[in-house]
């Protein structure tokens, strides 16, 4: 890991916990509340891209964890949000790893699982099953979000000139 | 390959859901689960939806196979003792012929017409009159005029409004029957189960009959008899119960009741009872107003009226009783001892009713006090029923507890 | 790390497998919802009228046309796993005050409006009988 790597890697970390603190503020109600762009994620596609897997792994739980360390805080919505990034960074990475699907399937498989997962760990939390509306709704924005996400990295990259070792 | 993985991740996916479908539904029918359910309404002659004895009356029993076979005979009893002692509306039997409940007995106030009643409403009718004398008149079922008066006042919570002009109330009692001459007015004949219902003098207007002290105890009674050998609750009202047998529950072997003080959310506490019981609770916030008297204080008017006065008391916020049996006896009893305040007396009048009926009867009377601004109750009940409340249960608000033996 | 920039057929494939995933997850949540426990049942005049989910979101609306008894339009919301009366007319909203409720076991009595909202189910908590403040 070189020292021009870790900045790279750093200055995507930042990047991304910045995209997250703007989607927080300004709140764009896709479909319904809850559901975001997911702009922090399309960063992290592009580690995936640009760093690989290893990198990758660990990036979505940086994020997630310097975000609530700057401003969530460490409460419920902490757990939440780094459940859907979990189950999201694993099944990415299997994907990714495993398969040949672009970067259009990683992404919006990527973002349904988020929600998945972020769904799951509320039902855990509250003893309740309750989301079963909000959770196809999720999905469907997920599809959307990630169809889009996908498109905006895909174009990026081609765009960007090589940058990784 | 790629087909092939993707049939084998289908594959498992279809057990996971067919062996969560297979979990689920096959519930054994005798494990513990609590299901109540709630008597349903009855049409009158008129085709009006009536509910029976004007509130909730529910059956709770503990697994599906006990309800599905008990539930229909306890609600067709529940209603059919409601249409005979409803003395608001008019039913039918299967004929289509008009059923001579208690409002048809109301009708034939005064005109010496002698009415063939059911042995249930005979049976009821005797018992009230039973009653009235073994609470020397605190318990009085020819009210209804007097109660019509005052019905329209109460609600759940209380609200601001006026009393009746008393005038009206004074003319309302001169037409109530008293303890010494009630046999006379309501005149039962044993062998032909009839009911003469007489004129009384001074009444310029109707005397009429109202049970809703004792109707909804008395039925809760005659329905226990169809569900005594499994373990049930009765419930009427949310105030009276009924339970039978033993707490099923995998917990606890007591049916642990909770005793309520007037103030929300606080319990007096958890009464724990091994077996069979019969309890019934009263409260003056149950329906109610407040009337703002000269003096900007406020006074509670409730729907417990004292027969001698014709205004409800304020002795006691609660009174709750606790017995081995007959319920109608305890409805009508703590209806009685609401308007008592000398405990010489109501010792007097529950050891009458103990000693007829053969009953083991335990009370305990909540009175409220305030201390330094803040509401506090203070208890007067029998050592028994204080001995059954779970000590660690018991409520902060609880000042003095007089505890008699 | 080499991943394709194009769309292609795996892309498919691999949402169709996320998608099956959520499907999977919602069909647990329906069998567990159609157990005893998350069972609401909604009574107008004493009997059931309407069944609600704790785990499905809903907004029941009763108006006074079609439930004759209610003092005006009632509306009765599940939401995020509990219950309550979001809308209702009666002395002092004495109904709407309770608010929410999720408790298996516990009601929520509007006698004025005669109608009774009932949580199926039982959790113990140790207490057999409360009484209430029915008529």
């Amino acid at each position: 890991m070189t020292t021009k790597m870790v900045v790279r890697y750093g200055f995507f970390l930042a990047l991304s916990v910045i995209l997250s603190y703007i989607e927080y503020l300004v709140e764009i109600p896709i479909l319904f509340p809850g559901a975001k762009l997911g702009l922090a994620n399309a960063v992290g596609l592009l580690v995936l891209y640009y760093f690989g897997i290893k990198y990758f792994s660990m990036f979505g739980v940086l994020r997630v964890v310097l975000s609530a360390i700057l401003w969530t805080g460490f409460g419920i919505n902490f757990f939440i949000s780094l459940s859907g990034t979990i189950l999201a960074t694993i099944t990415t990475i299997l994907i990714a790893k495993h398969t040949n699907a672009s970067i259009y399937g990683i992404s919006i498989s990527g973002a349904i699982l988020h929600g998945l997962g972020q769904v799951i760990m509320v039902a855990i939390l509250y003893q309740t099953l309750y989301m079963l509306t909000y959770v196809v709704f999720l999905t469907i924005s997920g599809v959307i979000t990630g169809y889009l996400m996908a498109l905006i990295v895909a174009n990026l990259i081609c765009r960007m000139p090589k940058i990784v070792s | 390959m790629r087909k092939r993985v993707f049939n084998q991740i289908i594959l498992i996916v279809m057990a996971f859901i067919i062996s969560a479908c297979n979990n689920v539904s096959s519930s054994n029918s005798t494990e513990y689960q609590v299901i109540e359910k709630y008597v349903s309404n009855a049409i009158s002659e008129d085709g009006v939806v009536v509910t029976p004895f004007n509130t909730t009356i529910s059956l709770t029993m503990y697994n599906s196979k006990d309800t599905n076979e008990y539930f229909p005979l306890f609600e067709e009893e529940v209603l059919k003792l409601h249409k005979y002692f409803d003395r608001y509306n008019y039913y039918q039997d299967n004929t289509g012929k008009r059923i001579s409940n208690l409002k048809v007995i109301n009708d034939s106030y005064g005109t010496n017409e002698e009415i063939l009643i059911n042995d249930e409403l005979y049976d009821l009718l005797n018992l009230s009159l039973e009653m009235t004398k073994l609470t020397k008149g605190y318990f009085n079922p020819t009210l209804g005029g007097l109660i019509d008066l005052w019905s329209d006042k109460f609600f759940l919570i209380p609200l601001e409004n006026t009393d009746p002009d008393n005038d009206l109330i004074t003319e309302a009692l001169k037409c109530s029957a008293s303890k010494e001459n009630i046999d006379e007015v309501i005149v039962l004949n044993p062998i032909k189960k009839s009911v003469i219902f007489n004129k009384i003098d001074g009444c310029n207007g109707k005397v009429i009959i109202s049970l809703g002290a004792i109707a909804k105890g008395y039925a809760m009674e005659k329905a226990k008899s169809l569900v005594k050998d499994v373990p049930s609750l009765i419930d009427g009202g949310r105030s009276s119960l009924i339970a039978t047998g033993t707490n099923p529950n995998p917990n606890r072997d007591t049916w642990n009741l909770a005793i309520l003080t007037p103030y929300t959310a606080i319990n007096l506490g958890v009464l724990a009872i091994k077996g069979e019981l019969t309890f019934s609770t009263s409260g003056d916030y149950e329906k109610c107003f407040y009337i703002i008297n000269d003096d900007g204080s406020l006074t509670i008017r409730h729907h417990i009226l004292n027969p001698s006065t014709g205004y409800s008391e304020n002795y006691y916020r609660s009174i709750s009783l606790l017995s081995d049996g007959n319920a109608g006896v305890i409805d009508a009893l703590s209806t009685a001892l609401f308007n008592v305040n000398d405990i010489d007396i109501i010792d007097e009048i529950v050891k009458n009713v103990e000693d007829y009926y053969l009953l083991d009867i335990e009370f305990l009377f909540e009175k409220e006090i305030i201390i330094d601004g803040k509401k506090m109750i203070d208890v007067i009940v029998n050592e028994n029923f204080w001995n059954l409340i779970v000590a660690d249960s018991i409520s902060s608000v609880v000042n003095i507890v007089n505890i008699l033996e | 790390m080499d991943i394709s920039l194009r769309k292609n057929k795996t892309d498919l494939f691999i949402v169709i497998i996320a998608a099956i995933l959520v499907v999977f997850f919602v069909a647990i949540n329906l069998f567990y919802s159609n157990s005893k426990d998350n069972i609401i049942s909604v009574y107008y005049d004493n009997e059931i009228v309407h069944t609600m989910y704790l785990n499905i979101d809903e907004e029941y609306i009763m108006d006074k046309e079609e439930f004759p008894l209610l003092l005006d339009r009632m509306v009765i919301e599940v939401k995020q796993g509990r219950v309550r009366i979001k809308e209702e007319e009666s002395p002092k909203h004495y109904c709407s005050i309770m608010g929410y409720q999720s408790q298996k076991g516990t009601s929520i009595i509007c006698a004025p409006n005669s109608v009774m909202i009932i949580i199926e189910g039982y959790e113990d908590t140790g207490i057999d009988w409360t009484p209430g403040g029915a008529a």
